[in-house]
């Protein structure tokens, strides 16, 4: 598992576990079949790592960053012959972001639902007769009572 | 006599976007399962896997946590999810924990203040079930609605089958088994340009998410599909509400999208109310 940190004059960012830094290779081959990549225009997985690895990821981290553009596919981490995961390292960005504050609204509602309710979503009338009426158990939402406490302690 | 894989009992992960937002695709994979002989344990615990994007987005150590307070609330029988990323994201936390003995104690540590004993069952798509060969000959033996000569095309969805360190399941970048399925109903294989590429809906940029559908149903279209099978309620959202919403703008796309086990429940004589084929955006009135 990666860690990022910020590094000591706060704009750069360094990968901590170094014995996770693999070497890169720069083939491309994890840009080539990015859907991410092949898709937008400013995307580009080998890119991100490494400029992390290089300690010049200014402007990878926030909400403005492309790391948000990545779809999770696992394609890249599938395929690098060097064994890097840059599926990893995004993520790792992306938990940066979310610890600054700086991260996609929708990030922050889907977790904010999980800690309260358990799930994803709200239960609404709607949801609960089409339920009903297929015969499906009820769909509760209170099962993350215990939720935001437990992750909290330390 | 009952194939191997379905002598035990399962617990059912339906996550939260079946739950709570396409119940007709929970209900087909019950009626599916069930009509098999698969016996299902509700767990009225289970929270959200959590979602492999949005909420391990935000935090890798409370993904991890939530994941195992999963996985450890009934530490008895494997679980069997309907959505790929709830499989997927709970297989790769108990990969993570399994590989670090020191996390996983920590982990067990704080499990132990809820009351739980870290337990690490197996768990997998419904898929892998349906890949039992006793299983398949069955279902070849149920259908009584034939779909010869359809053609169907298949997404597959990117967590059915990767990270393929943790999941296990079929070839990472090119699986079959959706192919596979549909031919035991006569269905015919579309082979479009960009099969396995993934379906955009995880990408937190819509224009990017847009883009990636709007290329494949092209795709589809292109190759002459007349419907297209999924097995993950994310991929379907994006292919049936993402395709009204492109054809709203002037697309023209016309296919409709089933989740395997609408389309072999169907194959096997359901009724498609009960399946809840109205409710899709996309109708897939042309196939009944
Ligand atoms: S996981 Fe992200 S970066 Fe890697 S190939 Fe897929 S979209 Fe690209
Ligand atoms: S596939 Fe691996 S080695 Fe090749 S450029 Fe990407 S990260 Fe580097």
């Amino acid at each position: 598992m990666y860690r990022i940190e910020r590094s000591r004059d706060d704009n750069l960012t360094r990968i901590a576990m170094l014995e996770m830094a693999r070497l890169c290779y720069t083939c491309g081959i994890c840009v080539g079949d990015c859907p991410a990549a092949r898709f937008s225009d400013d995307f580009n997985p080998r890119q991100i790592f490494l400029k992390v690895c290089l300690g010049v990821g200014e402007g990878l981290t926030g909400e403005d960053s492309p790391i948000w553009k990545c779809t999770t596919c696992y394609t890249c981490s599938e395929r690098c012959p060097a064994g890097v995961k840059p599926l990893d390292v995004i993520l790792a960005l992306r938990n940066l972001s979310f610890k600054q504050g700086a991260c996609p609204e929708g990030v922050k509602a889907v977790r904010a639902s999980v800690l309260e309710k358990g799930v994803v979503g709200a239960v609404t009338q709607r949801i609960t007769d089409l339920r009903k009426r297929m015969n499906l158990p009820e769909a509760g939402d209170d099962q993350g009572s215990d939720l935001e406490q437990f992750i909290s302690e330390a | 006599m009952k194939p191997e894989a379905l002598k035990q009992e399962f617990s059912f992960f339906p996550g939260c976007m079946a739950r709570l937002k396409l119940p007709q695709v929970e209900r087909s994979v019950r009626t599916l399962l069930e009509d098999l002989g698969v016996s299902l344990k509700d767990e009225p615990r289970f929270t959200c896997c959590p979602d492999p994007v949005m909420f391990r987005s935000a935090s890798r150590d409370d993904w991890l946590l939530l994941a195992a307070r999963n996985l450890s609330l009934d530490s008895g029988p494997p679980i069997v999810t309907l959505c790929p990323g709830c499989a997927s994201s709970l297989s790769e936390a108990r990969h993570v924990l399994d590989e670090d003995e020191e996390l996983a104690a920590s982990v067990a540590a704080r499990l132990r203040k809820l009351g739980l004993k870290l337990a690490l069952p197996h768990t997998q798509h419904f898929l892998q079930i349906l890949s039992d060969p006793g299983v398949r000959e069955d279902i070849a033996e149920r259908v009584t609605m034939r779909f010869d000569g359809l053609k169907a095309g298949t997404h597959y969805g990117c967590h059915l089958v990767r990270p393929s360190s943790a999941v296990h399941f079929e070839n990472p970048e090119k699986p079959t088994c959706l192919d596979e399925l549909l031919s035991l109903a006569g269905a015919e294989r579309v082979d479009y340009e960009d099969k396995y590429l993934c379906c955009g809906r995880p990408s937190i940029d819509d224009a990017t998410s847009r883009s990636i559908v709007e290329h494949k149903l092209k795709a589809m279209k292109a190759a002459g599909c007349e419907v297209l099978i999924v097995a993950c309620p994310f991929c379907f959202e994006q292919f049936d509400l993402g395709q009204a919403i492109l054809e709203r703008k002037g697309g023209s796309f016309g296919i409709p999208v089933l989740y395997i086990s609408q389309f072999l429940s169907l194959a096997m004589g359901r009724d498609p109310q009960e399946l809840g084929l109205e409710l899709h955006r996309i109708k897939p009135n042309g196939l009944l």
